[in-house]
């Protein structure tokens, strides 16, 4: 019937049908035949206006936005595509580029959906060149502004609802004629699906599949609709097994075992897939594959497996994971397991694709191949003129209804190629406002933030089923049912590897600048429906200020949760506080801010996510213990490159992956700094000479800081001498001039010179050069320290860096070491404040410096103390506590006495002594207490409390409490002593001596007693 | 039960066993009243610090005896906090300024100024300044040595700085002039042995004569160390042995260990063992001139006359460049290298010429 009424009503002023209203007029062809016809009526209503719209912008040429804001004014109902300002671009001749770039890759994708086995035939000059061929095709029929019989007789057989299929073919022919140069590849392309289509006279199925053409595919959906499954199950089945039942034959058994280690390893290695997103997945009907199973292998070029089989589950369908009898397909993906393939071979169960299956499960649920139809629209709609623009308007209208579910379905193509094809960014702006953000960003906006991916698929790096990113998303989802409180968390041991990281409140991503870790964060999130609050390095971060604002902000409850009426979400859930650049909490502003941001995740009743860049450092340390720690690393040169090359491909830059792969080493994987560099050249030039690349990629070479380890293997390296002038040499050295000549200084010892031949009289004089040089160098650098004469430095270099390693070139004989000294000297000064602290309290006694205690007074006094505890037992206890009590030494002090006096291959002499004599002498001395001349109390408290709080700063406050309470105890020790220091009205210890020694003894004797009547 | 060589340490001026026109000399400058600014300098263990005491013991009377320690807090211009514990009586204080590391310039201005600036209480007591003693005035940096020059001149009317150092070639030659140089010469091996036999005898103790002679070689006429040593032997075995061994300190049989090594095989490994060995002995607080002299002595015993001269010359060279530079290893590793070097050659040249 509505065939009959639309061709009464034939399209206006001889305007083409748009791929759009040829879409949406099948769709509401196909399902609601009714509501069409209302539509209809409306047709004429709103017929003027649009085209009113399109006289104003033939007339007075205004730019694209002034046409945007009328038809946004208009209403949603019209249409997007309809306004082109591609037709506007055009005309100004300035986006010719981009355009093309859209363009080829929109014929890119058609043409991969209808050959995806042959695609790799194609090499990639040839393609391009085919692409740009087409590409000035296009444009010279845009410009010629007039209707080809071909395109009339298109738009014909879109009115009439049934035509034959000779007809169809004979109508194919000459369009791709015309939309494709005359290329091999196509020839033999469309050679091919002829004549399967003719072999196989009911398989329309795969008619819409293969060919890139509209009218067919509509058609050929349209059959669907009324045609039974069996009969398409067959059609679909049948070319596919046969050809992969050959290649399977063809290959040889004993080689694949022989590979199938080799095989294992790929397939643990192996990525997600390529494009991840890059089709749309069809929606199918539930129940549609019911009866059906399906086994899995390989990797599917835009689904990962587990979406897949999640897919065929929805439709009602079963995956198993082996074949067998009962199996009915076997989908396919790149590196299949040859097992599966071999046995399905030999059961004869067909093959699918990822295309087939799609199109089985549309097929299956009468779905309309949107991918292909919207895909094809796009194209007619570049193609066509303005007077079709209008015609469609008018069409778009009536169909208003049905379009925008088709729309949407756009959307997602568009999700992918949004920045490549502004024209149909702003088929979105009336429907969805990210989008429109979207568009405003794109024009003038960085291509890091151009090309910033929108999903967590797109993050680089990042597919793999144990990336960081799922890692993320899993502890995410799963944190409101871990933190509920029903939960009992246990702590992961530090050392286990930590998969879901249940038990931490907070998640810490950390890694070098531009690997998107914020990306991750913000992706996740946005996925989850997570709303964010970030706070970054830009905002100021104390601890006031967190306690303030944010703690209030957690505690919030968001009110979407009550617009909505989320079901079963509890309205605090949706959001997450992100942390960006937490190791940039510095200075005075953000005092105290790590502390309160630990104290925050502790009492957190959402998710946290932190990033910093160096998670070793100092202040990040004590953080990590309360986040679950994601590291990323840098991507590898080959991920990196296939976005890049993308992307240069969009944006027309010509340039080979091995520059591009010198880029990216240059910059140290950092994506964004590739980023950077390439919209810089793209500005200057798109196509740069081969020397020109050489040039800048040079150019390119970030200014990598070295590690001290590479740069002393640089220093004594012969190879890499041969390369470097003396500059280069001494750049070495300022890497890290003050890390840098001790890592000389440790590893010179290790280096086989190659001057030397193994000569080791030779050797050991280019030795004692290189000390020398050395300690030359040394001289240099106190000078530098004290004086501050900091242009010493360059002969700083000479000295302690490019003489040693010129009088030493050669090769490193082992591993090169960490510079001792930086240990040696904290145990130096440790032992030196030790000393002091013994010479401090021994001091009223002795007439020697600190240096003779350690020289003379060590080794006696050690013997003195500890002689008569290991001959007498208990028993020498009160000998040992008259020494201590003449030098005035404390029970530490014995620790620290025997601590400096130990030398290496030495016993300790107190392991001599019994724990229970220990025991003894502590009590005893607890108890009797030393009458000390310095007031010992307040000093080791205050010491002892401010190297607390240093050291526990950020740490556990459990530690701290129980360092109190162990200081409590001593402390009542030392209130004793200090009373009976009272009592003996503080008299000069030189005179008073001898009475108060009476006075311990008789103490240590009614002691004594004690413990023997006990 | 103090050790011996604190149990014994002579209290007055009369008492002292060498030195003794020194001593006298010191009492009848003590008794006109008034002094100079010391400069006390000699080898340590010589009896530098007993010979102040007694020296102030004659000044003030017992009552310098009454000691007490106390704890200083001084604050640098850069707000960073220095504990500095003094020992000071009534009428002088004991500080040691190198406490404090490369601030001790901040301790000299403040700490002495302050005392160099109030006058004693009550003048009729004794004296009318106060005694400020500055031990290891050789280790005190140049600023602060600076610093202390105008101090000595300005306060000269009520205070009076002893300055106590093992050598005054560290000294600069203004505060030097400033001062009268007492130097306290180590005791000879008699009067060592004469001291070690007049302590045993107030233990009740007999001790032969070679013993006594042994140990006053090895202490090296260093008498503290003599009178510990002294000790050890008696802790060992009692009663006295003439042929008793002495032990010596740790550090030097392991200073001597490590000498040994380096005679006994020259390579790059055996200096990376080496280096590890002296590492100890730093952190181990050991001077790094000692080290040096300790590792010549023992060296220079197997070489013969040519080579000693050039030895001698490289550890002179780095010897002071330790003090130029500030990583003493560095300069000990280097001399060690090229001893090393030297010695090989030396020895492949000789064997070449035994065939």
């Amino acid at each position: 019937m509505s065939h009959d009424i639309r061709s009464y009503f034939p399209p206006k002023a001889g305007s083409e049908a748009k791929g759009k209203c040829k879409e949406m007029k099948v769709n509401v062809e196909r399902r609601h035949r009714k509501r069409q016809l209302v539509c209809i009526d409306s047709d004429s209503d709103e017929d003027i206006l649009p085209s009113q719209v399109k006289k104003h912008e033939r007339k007075s040429g205004i730019s694209v936005s002034c046409v945007r804001g009328v038809t946004q004014k208009n209403s949603k109902s019209i249409s997007k595509p309809e306004l082109k300002p591609i037709d506007v671009a055009d005309v100004f001749g300035n986006s010719q580029i981009k355009r093309t770039a859209s363009k080829k890759d929109e014929v890119k994708k058609v043409m991969k959906n209808v050959t995806p086995q042959l695609e790799n035939l194609h090499s990639d000059s040839e393609f391009v060149g085919t692409l740009q061929e087409l590409d000035e095709r296009k444009n010279f029929c845009k410009k010629e502004n007039e209707i080809t019989p071909v395109k009339e007789k298109q738009k014909h057989a879109l009115h009439t609802s049934e035509f034959s299929k000779s007809a169809l073919d004979s109508y194919k022919i000459p369009r791709n004629a015309m939309k494709e140069t005359p290329n091999k590849t196509d020839i033999k392309l469309l050679a091919q699906k002829e004549e399967s289509r003719d072999k196989e006279t009911t398989s329309l199925i795969s008619q819409p599949e293969t060919s890139p053409d509209l009218p067919k595919k509509i058609k050929g959906n349209e059959y669907l609709s009324t045609e039974n499954g069996t009969q398409q199950e067959k059609a679909v089945r049948s070319p596919a097994s046969v050809k992969r039942c050959d290649i399977s034959s063809d290959e040889d058994v004993y080689e694949r075992k022989r590979q199938h280690a080799m095989q294992y390893q790929r397939y643990l290695q192996r990525e997600g897939p390529k494009n991840p997103g890059g089709k749309e997945v069809p929606q199918g009907r539930p129940g549609c594959l019911s009866g059906l199973v399906f086994v899995v292998t390989g990797v599917l070029e835009t689904i990962d497996r587990e979406e897949t089989s999640s897919l065929i589950k929805q439709c009602g369908g079963r995956v198993t994971s082996s074949v067998s009898r009962n199996t009915n397909y076997l989908v396919v993906g790149e590196e299949p397991g040859p097992a599966k393939i071999e046995k399905a071979a030999k059961l004869n169960t067909p093959h699918l694709t990822e295309d087939e299956l799609f199109a089985l499960i549309r097929a299956r649920s009468c779905l309309p191949d949107t991918e292909r139809l919207s895909k094809d629209s796009e194209e007619v709609i570049k193609k066509d003129e303005k007077i079709k623009h209008k015609d469609n308007l008018s069409r778009n209208d009536i169909t208003h209804g049905t379009r925008i579910e088709t729309s949407k379905s756009i959307k997602k193509n568009i999700k992918k190629e949004e920045t490549e094809m502004p024209v149909l960014e702003k088929q979105d702006i009336s429907l969805s406002p990210p989008s429109a953000r979207n568009t405003t960003f794109q024009r003038h906006s960085l291509w890091a933030d151009k090309y910033k991916p929108v999903s967590t698929k797109h993050i680089i790096g990042q597919q793999g089923d144990r990336s960081n990113v799922k890692k993320l998303i899993k502890w995410l989802q799963s944190w409101h049912s871990n933190h509920s409180g029903k939960k009992k968390l246990v702590r992961p041991s530090p050392w286990a590897k930590d998969e879901t990281g249940s038990y931490f409140k907070a998640a810490l991503l950390s890694g070098p600048p531009g690997v998107g870790k914020t990306t991750t964060a913000h992706l996740v999130c946005e996925e989850l429906g997570f709303d964010v609050v970030e706070f970054n390095a830009s905002d100021t971060r104390s601890k006031k200020l967190l306690h303030e604002e944010v703690s209030e902000l957690l505690n919030n409850k968001s009110l979407s949760g009550y617009f909505q009426g989320a079901a079963g979400r509890k309205p605090t859930e949706n959001h997450v506080l992100i942390m960006d650049e937490v190791d940039g909490m510095a200075g005075n502003e953000d005092r105290g801010g790590m502390q309160e941001l630990i104290q925050l995740i502790k009492s957190s009743r959402v998710p946290v996510i932190c990033m910093c860049n160096d998670r070793h450092h100092p202040k990040i340390r004590s953080l990590t213990n309360y986040c679950f720690d994601l590291q990323f690393s840098r991507p590898s040169v080959k991920q990196i490159g296939g976005a890049m090359m993308s992307i240069c491909f969009k944006e027309g830059i010509k340039m080979s992956p091995e520059t591009l792969n010198d880029i990216i080493t240059g910059t140290n994987h950092d994506v964004r700094q590739v980023l950077h560099h390439l919209s810089v050249w793209s500005v200057k030039d798109k196509q740069l000479s081969f020397e020109n690349i050489k040039e800048e990629s040079l150019k390119a070479k970030k200014d990598v800081k070295l590690g001290p380890w590479d740069v002393v293997k640089k220093v004594f390296s012969a190879d890499v001498h041969k390369s470097m002038s003396i500059h280069d040499k001494s750049d070495l050295f300022f890497h890290d001039y003050s890390l840098g000549p001790l890592f000389v200084q440790e590893n010179y010892l290790g280096v086989m010179p190659h001057k030397s031949r193994n000569n080791r009289k030779r050797h050991l004089e280019l030795v004692a050069q290189t000390a020398e040089s050395l300690s030359s160098g040394d001289m240099v650098e106190k000078t530098i320290r004290s004086k501050s004469a900091w242009s010493l430095l360059p002969a700083q270099a000479i000295f302690s860096s490019v003489l040693p390693g010129d009088l030493l070139e050669g090769h490193f004989t082992c591993q090169i070491n960490f510079p001792a000294w930086l240990g040696k000297n904290s145990r130096r000064s440790k032992f030196q404040r030790l000393l002091q602290e013994l010479h401090g309290h021994m001091r009223l006694n002795i007439s020697g410096s600190k240096e003779a205690v350690n020289l003379d007074y060590m080794t006696h006094l050690r013997d003195a103390i500890s002689g008569p505890l290991i001959k007498d037992g208990v028993d020498g206890v009160p000998a040992t506590l008259h020494v201590m009590q003449d030098y005035y030494l404390l029970r530490e002090d014995i620790d620290s006495l025997m601590e400096l006096s130990l030398w290496p291959n030495q016993k300790d002499p107190m392991s001599l002594v019994d724990s229970k004599v220990k025991a003894a002498l502590t009590h005893r001395f607890n108890k009797g207490g030393i009458m000390t001349p310095y007031s010992i109390v307040k000093i080791k408290n205050s010491a002892s409390k401010s190297s607390q709080d240093l050291e526990f700063d950020g740490d556990e406050q459990d530690v701290g409490e129980e360092e109190e309470e162990e200081e409590g105890i001593t402390r009542d020790a030392m209130i004793k002593v200090k009373k009976r220091n009272t009592t003996t009205q503080n008299p000069a210890p030189g005179r008073s001596g001898a009475k108060r020694r009476k006075v311990d003894n008789k103490e240590v004797r009614k002691k004594n007693d004690k413990h023997e009547r006990k | 039960m103090s050790l011996w060589v604190d149990k014994y340490r002579p209290n007055s001026l009369t008492k002292l066993d060498y030195h003794k026109a020194q001593a006298l000399h010191l009492k009848n400058m003590v008794q006109q009243g008034d002094f100079p600014h010391l400069l006390v300098y000699g080898p340590s263990g010589a009896g530098k610090k007993t010979r102040i005491f007694c020296l102030l013991r004659e000044l003030y009377g017992p009552g310098v005896e009454r000691l007490r320690l106390e704890h200083m807090n001084i604050q640098t211009p850069s707000n960073k906090k220095i504990d500095i514990t003094t020992v000071s009586s009534n009428y002088h204080l004991e500080v040691n300024p190198s406490d404090a590391g490369f601030h001790d310039r901040v301790v000299i201005q403040e700490l002495i100024k302050t005392v160099a600036q109030t006058h004693q209480l009550d003048p009729s007591g004794q004296r009318e300044f106060k005694v400020v003693v500055i031990c290891e005035a050789d280790c005190l940096t140049k600023d602060a040595q600076h610093a202390l020059r105008r101090t000595m001149e300005k306060y000269v009317a009520t205070c009076r700085i002893i300055l106590v150092a093992n050598t005054i070639s560290r000294v600069i030659p203004a505060i030097r002039s400033r001062c009268l140089g007492v130097r306290v010469g180590a005791p000879n091996k008699e009067e060592i042995i004469n001291i070690l036999q007049s302590v045993c005898r107030k233990e009740g103790l007999s001790l032969p004569n070679e013993l006594a002679e042994r140990i006053a070689v090895q202490s090296n006429g260093n008498l503290r160390r003599a009178i510990l040593f002294l000790e050890t032997c008696k802790v060992q075995q009692y009663p006295f042995q003439p042929d008793q061994k002495v032990a010596s300190h740790d550090w030097e049989i392991y200073l001597k260990d490590t000498a040994k090594m380096i005679v006994l095989e020259q390579s790059p490994q055996k200096l990376l063992q080496i280096r590890s060995r002296l590492y100890e002995l730093m952190i181990h607080g050991i001077p790094s001139e000692i080290i040096f002299k300790g590792l010549l002595q023992e060296l220079v015993k197997n070489c013969d006359m040519q080579l000693k001269t050039q030895i001698v010359e490289k550890a002179a060279f780095f010897e002071h460049r330790i003090h130029l530079g500030s990583k003493p290893i560095i300069h000990l590793e280097a001399f060690v290298a090229s001893f090393m070097a030297i010695y090989k050659k030396f020895m492949e040249a000789t064997v070449a010429d035994l065939f």
